[in-house]
């Protein structure tokens, strides 16, 4: 597709080389650094294109809650698990979220279990949905960031039809920052915001980490290119001592965001304290829908209590620790032992944006050839 | 497999169960193998590790081998489920470099399945035998109910007779061999799971299932010393080279800039959050030759209609035995893992 | 949750009264914000930390950690604040701290009667300087203070055999500089007496000299908490933080202890 070639220059080994020097004399003088991405695709991307081999030793690229299907609530999966159940109720959600463990099951579980439950790519399949089955109640359950919620927002504005309701689960990146520096002690250096995070809400929704931490914050894209260019970026303001909120992905992001997603987002939701799957809750964080748009909230319209008390944190599971980076998949005791895709113990296992899923297909990126064996065919 | 019932896991029941994941042709393929049937049928052929047996009559060798079909949607773009049949029984012949000579068919049919699909794809497999230069010998059908079965299922068996002086194995890698394939890789498998969800690209694309007897008699010619042939199907290259590797005991370094892959199937793998490296092909051969005969076998490779998008793609090395390496366009490296159960897209 | 602050005679006094003794994490924000305000007065001379009358302090408040959805981050941060607190006691430069215990400490409490340069007890009253109890291996800079005050030996009975002492046993240790009179009323009136006559002859020297003795004190402070975090972050994500918590918070018990007669004699 037209697209996929003009991103090859941001894949362009040259650009890397570059830029991997560049990055070599920026840090030479600093220390160890480290480095914290929020974007589970930043994850993904940075252990299939091996970043890390371009980086010296002393920079550290932390993963941290960036995969949204990792910390959606085992509360929120259990209202899904629990509508999938009501007779004649259909609960519509993304791929890789049927398979996480709640308290007692997964919707995959739950659909075994005679639930009913389907997979969706995008809210416009859900609607597409319910308008071929009127007669049926239709649940989407929405998980992500506010890349996602945007298209909620819009689903909703433009009138969805009356047999769908949506279960919002949907969680903002920002405020989690504050709790992300206190667990770290403060020895987080700077972050690399996820770019398409920023071209919603612009840089300014992180002016805070200016204010209150001095920390530089950098809007990263997600090619190799890009990727580096952040990190490169994030490294020169903290040794210029410059703590700003920095755009290094211009070419989707700019300073004051989408104007018109966020007014959607601002019409149609609000937001409130929210849990982050065995994080925390954390104040501001949760997208929930505007009294105005009540009737089609599942929440406040459909039975949704489960018969049971949440169970957040299956015993020994250490997910939560993982995403918030106090963690390496390789620290966990069931790393590829007892927790692998096929069998997952833990969210961060099952999702593809998970660190441990990513970190189990493409290991964290580093590994060595001698020279006879590295050159090129 | 199927992408809406994604694979239940093992032991989110108490006792393992038998999981879609058994068949998806990555780790847990191998797993059931070596824990259910290998430890039961343990001989001297079977631990040849081919995609057919060898076996030996006097002084004639013969190619063996069985599959069996099961795919949804049977009709595709590209091609049918009777197509995928025939080939792909000619195909793990012609991986052992065999001469493809007799098949033999078995259907199970589903009660209601309209007869006049049945004869499209009778008709497929008569076409696709036929190209192939091979005779339906002997066949069987059963019936099971409604409900019991998706339609059609088909089991090919074929036999062909094998060169003398070929002895083609996985186990005969070697540090120093260059790794070929004839084509783009991931057609099939993104072609079958476009159709199935409904998923819509700028382009078509179309599966790449065909014999390959042809193309393989060919390479056959030019290089006897062919150390392995075998077609990346299930679980992609991935699990293809991965079972390679660990039975020759070698690394091998694939370099992502020089594998053929559509653009169309790029972006597919791109927007579903998919390896292509992971993706089931058809018509598609791995030829494992030593480095001086490279390029005699890549020019012979791309004579052929079957190999115009020939190329080397990657070779035999001694460190990191028994893994898969690939060198990223950016010249970074990366383990190439075995696909662990299904490739589920994944949401953003 | 109360904390008052007065200054009499270039004496100032610092009562922080929480319930139980329990400092929260807002409390220790209120009490640190206080405590800098004391410490830039330039008038005194002289701190007393008083703590509550029931008890001098018992450290972090378990009580909302528990109700919290993940206890361990709410934890983590109260403890953090209250090392905070222990720090900047120990760093004032400019007046001579002491900790004048009404009433019993437990953990970080204690540590934070130990970041005073003279620590008086009110005769009946208990130390508990030990975590485990509660499944942590402490914070609080206890292991620069404790080791460095009763030495390492006793440190290590205290800790790992974590049984509480009494106020005579903890003079004896060198915990505490004296065992006061055990009447309330009394007992303040003589810290009072102390402070005063601390604050009007020869402070100048006593300050000289706090200043030379805790350089050693201080001396590679930092590596060292930084390992106590760490320790303190992985106790706080294990089950046996949770288990003691939950024994502690909903029935109100500790684990029984061993031998709790001899280290608990009877004050003479």
């Amino acid at each position: 597709m037209g697209e996929h070639a003009n991103l090859e220059k941001y894949k362009n080994a040259e650009y890397v080389a570059h830029l991997s020097k560049a990055i070599k004399a920026v840090s030479a003088s600093l220390g160890t650094v480290k480095l914290m991405h929020v974007c589970g695709t930043h994850e993904h991307e940075i252990a299939r294109h091996g970043i890390r081999q371009f980086l010296p030793p002393t920079i550290q690229i932390i993963p941290g809650p960036g995969c949204p299907v990792c910390i959606c609530p085992v509360e929120s999966i259990d209202q899904a698990i629990t509508l999938a159940y009501q007779p004649n109720t259909t609960v519509l959600t993304f791929g890789d979220m049927v398979r996480v463990p709640a308290s007692h099951e997964s919707l995959e579980d739950a659909r075994r279990n005679g639930g009913s439950v389907k997979m969706v790519y995008s809210a416009l399949d859900a609607v597409n949905l319910a308008r071929e089955n009127p007669n049926s109640t239709f649940v989407f359950f929405s998980i992500g960031f506010e890349t996602t919620v945007v298209g909620i927002a819009g689903m909703i504005k433009t009138g969805i039809p009356k047999n769908l309701y949506v279960l919002l689960a949907n969680r903002y990146m920002p405020p989690v920052l504050k709790l992300l520096m206190d667990v770290h002690d403060e020895s987080i250096q700077g972050f690399l915001l996820a770019g398409h995070a920023a071209t919603i809400t612009g840089l300014h929704a992180y002016d805070f980490m200016e204010d209150e931490f001095q920390l530089p914050c950098v809007a990263t894209g997600f090619e190799p290119v890009d990727i580096l260019l952040g990190i490169f970026e994030c490294l020169k303001l903290i040794k210029n001592k410059e703590p700003r909120i920095v755009n290094a992905y211009p070419r989707a992001v700019n300073e004051h965001g989408n104007t018109v997603a966020l007014q959607l987002i601002e019409d149609v939701f609000e937001r409130k304290p929210g849990i982050w799957r065995g994080i925390d809750i954390v104040d501001d964080s949760a997208f929930r829908i505007k009294e105005e748009y009540s009737f089609l909230d599942a929440e406040k319209q459909l039975d949704c209590t489960p018969p049971y008390p949440p169970r957040s944190h299956p015993p020994g599971c250490d997910c939560h620790r993982i995403m918030l980076g106090e963690l390496l998949p390789t620290n966990c005791k069931m790393f590829t032992k007892t927790c692998t895709p096929s069998n997952p113990y833990g969210p961060c296992m099952v999702s593809p944006e998970g660190t441990c899923h990513t970190w189990f297909k493409h290991g964290s990126g580093k590994i060595s050839l001698t020279h006879t064996a590295a050159h090129t065919i | 497999m199927s992408l809406s019932s994604s694979t239940p896991h093992p032991n989110s029941s108490g006792s393992a169960k038998v999981v879609l994941g058994h068949g998806s042709g990555g780790k847990l393929s191998q797993d059931l193998l070596e824990t259910v049937f290998f430890p039961y049928f343990k001989n001297s052929i079977l631990d040849e590790n081919h995609d057919g047996a060898i076996l030996r009559f006097g002084n004639q060798k013969l190619a063996f081998s069985t599959d069996s079909f099961v795919v949804n949607p049977l009709f595709f773009h590209g091609g049918n489920i009777g197509d995928l049949a025939i080939n792909g029984t000619i195909n793990d012949l012609s991986m052992c470099g065999a001469l493809p000579q007799y098949l033999a068919a078995s259907f199970i049919l589903e009660e209601g399945f309209p007869l006049h699909d049945l004869k499209k794809i009778v008709q497929s497999m008569h076409s696709a035998a036929q190209a192939a230069n091979v005779l339906l010998v002997t066949g069987d059908t059963k019936v099971v109910e409604k409900g019991k079965g998706d339609g059609v299922f088909i089991n090919t068996t074929g036999i062909g007779t094998v060169g003398n002086s070929i002895t083609i194995s996985p186990k005969n890698a070697a540090p120093g061999d260059v790794v070929l394939i004839n084509g783009n890789i991931g057609d099939h498998g993104i072609a079958i799971m476009s159709e199935r969800e409904g998923l819509e690209f700028e382009t078509t694309i179309e599966s790449d299932t065909a014999p390959l007897n042809d193309l393989i008699q060919n390479i056959l010619e030019v290089s006897p010393n062919v150390h392995v042939l075998r077609d990346p199907t299930r679980g992609g290259l991935a699990s293809t080279l991965n079972e390679i590797a660990a039975v020759a005991q070698y690394g091998i370094l694939l370099e992502e800039k020089q594998l053929p892959i559509q653009p169309a199937v790029m972006a597919a793998c791109e927007i579903l959050g998919l390896d292509p490296l992971h993706i089931a092909n058809e018509g598609k051969c791995l030829v494992f030759v030593p480095e001086n005969e490279g390029d005699v076998v890549l020019q012979k490779m791309r004579q052929h209609p079957l190999g115009k998008e020939s190329a080397v793609i990657g070779k035999v090395i001694r460190e990191h035995p028994g893994k898969v390496l690939l060198r990223t366009a950016i010249e970074s490296l990366r383990m190439l893992d075995m696909p662990e159960g299904e490739q589920l897209p994944r949401i953003c | 949750m109360e904390i008052v602050y007065k200054t009499k005679n270039q004496v100032g006094h610092l009562e922080f009264h929480g319930y139980n003794g329990a400092m929260d994490l807002e409390h220790c924000t209120h009490f640190l914000q206080t405590y800098e305000e004391a410490a830039e007065t330039p008038e005194t001379r002289i701190i007393v930390l008083w703590g509550g009358v029931d008890f001098f302090s018992n450290g972090i408040d378990l009580n909302p950690i528990h109700l919290r959805y993940n206890p361990v981050i709410l934890a983590y941060k109260n403890l953090k604040a209250l090392n905070k607190i222990v720090k900047r006691v120990l760093e004032t430069k400019n007046k001579l701290v002491i900790a004048a215990l009404r009433g019993s400490a437990a953990a970080g409490g204690v540590m934070l009667a130990l970041a005073a340069d003279l620590r008086y007890g009110r005769k009946g009253i208990v130390l508990n300087p030990s975590y485990v109890n509660m499944g942590l291996s402490g914070s609080e800079y206890w292991s620069i203070l404790l080791p460095s005050m009763i030495g390492y030996g006793h440190t290590q009975k205290l800790i790992y055999e974590a049984n509480p002492i009494s106020c005579r046993k903890a003079v004896e240790l060198g915990m505490l500089h004296d065992q006061l009179d055990m009447e309330q009323n009394r007992f303040c009136q003589q810290v009072r007496e102390k402070a005063e006559y601390f604050a009007r002859f020869n402070i100048e020297a006593r300050l000289a000299a706090k200043e030379v003795l805790n350089k050693r004190l201080l001396y590679s402070m930092e590596d060292q908490v930084k390992l106590e975090l760490q320790r303190m972050k992985d106790c706080c994500n294990h089950a046996e933080f949770q288990q003691a918590r939950t024994q502690f918070v909903e029935k109100g018990t500790e684990p029984p202890q061993l031998f709790p007669g001899i280290a608990l004699e009877k004050d003479r």
